[in-house]
């Protein structure tokens, strides 16, 4: 613990010492994290609006005409017990008409037909886009069902879609980690390269590798969450002026699930920015003082190496 | 306490840094290594130390085999065998209270054993009125005095001096040596690698002469003439 606490002062008193060094490390991965977290953002955020417009199919189970009351119910209950139903509304005759007759606004259904011809239905929704197909099997074996209709082509290619989109955006988030990992290993070989003869001082006097790895690991630990902090909060002030901005308009109504407000979002974007900005400190500052602490290790090894040469 | 059995030193570009060296160094023995530039006085000295492996026979310390120290065993065998440099190596953003005090905390020294020791041993190396004074403030006899006081405050059982007195002023040269031969008076076995014929004969300690990686004549009696001619030690 008194070792602990030395070393905790080693690190402050080196914040201290390099401030330049110090400044350009906290910015780089500030940088880094924050070009990661406008992409996660964009990316996520991009895939939760598409996926709420896949909420938005819905699947329309039109009725056999002679139904009765009490089958509609039964037949409604059936339909919203069934897995990966969200929300089932009856549609009535009546209803369909109205809707029809607003739709093509220059005919006057009443007044052509006698009787309606429009069958009544239900109209649902799945829990999720990829599932309409096995709701839609389902509520064709029901006695009621005339017919469904939920638009085959456009939930395949939604979900063709929605693959892409999700592939891109892991692929391109890998890819943003590790360039992230490796400029934040960069700066961290910098600063680690700028101490070498500290180091060189401390295995001298017989320090051990966890006595000098420690400094630099809280200075990893340190920039990475400090780094972390600052991208996300000035990525929330972005999203939050964004969506106000945006409340003012038109768009706003035209496009409610941008993902501005999906509190989770925000929570999944913290996690990344600090899990990773810690982890890569953490990982970075240990890797780069073991490529120096190693000499040790090398020795060794090259003893062994020119040993068997010369004989 | 120091043994050279057969010892030979080949860098991975198969460069020869020592070959075929035997000696034995006493405990509480004083020896100056001397010889031209490049030797190899100092990859003497590194193989004590180890920051180098003999890739011929053995270097035995404290009759344990060097090489066949475990990588996790290496800082504490360091802790035993204090090293100084002809550049100091020496922490500038610290007082030199705290670049003592460092050699302290690396070993788990209570605070109390710190502010205890570190003045004591200023004051013994004669800097008692430098503790808060940065290396950058010192002169080099200072800045080698504060190197001294940082090798011997964990109270080694060897120590290798490695070109003292090469950035120093004959005066100062000679008061640097002085305190090493104090050092070695207090139990210490002392090891100093010189080209400084005159610190050499003006001590009159034993005599290491390496030359072109081999120990050419082992001088009990000390002195060294600098002349090509001495034959191999034997």
């Amino acid at each position: 613990m008194r070792s602990f606490f030395f070393l905790f002062r080693e690190f402050v008193e080196s914040l201290r010492h390099s401030r330049f060094l110090h400044l350009t490390y906290g910015a780089q991965v500030t940088i880094s994290l924050l070009v990661l977290g406008i992409f996660f953002v964009l990316l996520v955020g991009g895939a939760i609006a598409w996926k709420k417009l896949g909420d938005q199919l819905e699947i329309h189970v039109f009725l056999k005409d002679d139904l009765s009351a009490k089958q509609i119910n039964a037949m409604e209950q059936d339909i919203g017990n069934m897995e990966f139903v969200r929300n089932v509304k009856f549609r009535s005759k009546d209803e369909a008409l109205a809707i029809f007759s607003a739709r093509s606004s220059t005919l006057e259904l009443n007044d052509l037909l006698e009787n309606n011809p429009l069958p009544a239905s239900f109209v649902i929704q799945a829990t999720d886009p990829e599932h309409i197909q096995d709701v839609v099997a389902q509520c064709e074996k029901l006695t009621g069902t005339l017919a469904t209709r939920y638009g085959s082509q456009v939930v395949e290619k939604y979900l063709k879609i929605l693959m892409i989109l999700v592939i891109v955006c892991l692929i391109t988030i890998s890819l943003l980690v590790l360039f992230t990992y490796s400029s934040i290993n960069n700066i961290i070989a910098l600063s680690v390269y700028a101490r070498r003869t500290e180091i060189r001082i401390m295995q001298l006097v017989g320090a051990t590798w966890w006595f000098i790895r420690w400094p630099f690991i809280f200075e990893g630990i340190f920039f990475g969450f400090l780094g972390a902090s600052i991208a996300y909060l000035i990525i929330f002030a972005l999203l939050v002026s964004m969506k106000q901005a945006l409340a003012l308009t038109d768009l706003a109504q035209a496009m409610p699930s941008l993902g501005v407000d999906e509190s989770y979002l925000f929570l999944a974007l913290a996690v990344l920015l600090v899990g990773l900005g810690v982890l890569v400190g953490f990982f970075g500052s240990l890797k780069t003082v073991n490529n120096f602490l190693s000499r040790e290790l090398e020795l060794q090894l090259e003893s062994i190496r020119v040993r068997k040469q010369l004989k | 306490m120091i043994k050279f059995v057969n010892a030979g030193l080949t860098y991975p570009n198969m460069a020869t840094g020592l070959k075929g060296v035997n000696l034995h160094i006493e405990k509480q023995e004083f020896a100056f290594i001397v010889g031209p530039t490049g030797g190899g006085k100092s990859s003497l000295l590194k193989l004590i130390y180890r920051d180098a492996v003999a890739t011929e026979g053995k270097v035995l310390v404290f009759n344990k085999e060097i090489s066949s120290l475990r990588v996790r065993e290496i800082p504490y065998y360091r802790r035993r065998v204090g090293v100084i440099f002809q550049d100091f190596l020496l922490l500038p953003q610290k007082t030199a209270y705290d670049n003592v005090a460092y050699a302290l905390h690396i070993r788990g020294a209570t605070q109390r054993q710190i502010s205890t020791l570190v003045p004591e041993v200023l004051d013994w190396i004669g800097l008692a009125r430098k503790l808060k004074s940065y290396p950058g403030e010192m002169s080099g006899g200072e800045q080698q005095r504060l190197c001294i006081a940082r090798a011997i405050v964990n109270k080694p059982d060897i120590l290798l001096a490695d070109e003292p007195t090469g950035n120093l002023d004959p005066d100062t040269s000679l008061e640097i040596m002085e305190l090493i031969t104090r050092i070695n008076e207090r139990g210490t076995t002392v090891l100093v690698a010189t080209h400084d014929a005159s610190i050499v004969n003006r001590f009159r300690r034993r005599t290491l002469v390496v030359r072109n990686g081999e120990v050419y004549a082992d001088r009990r009696e000390g002195g060294y003439h600098e002349s090509p001619e001495e034959e191999p030690h034997a």
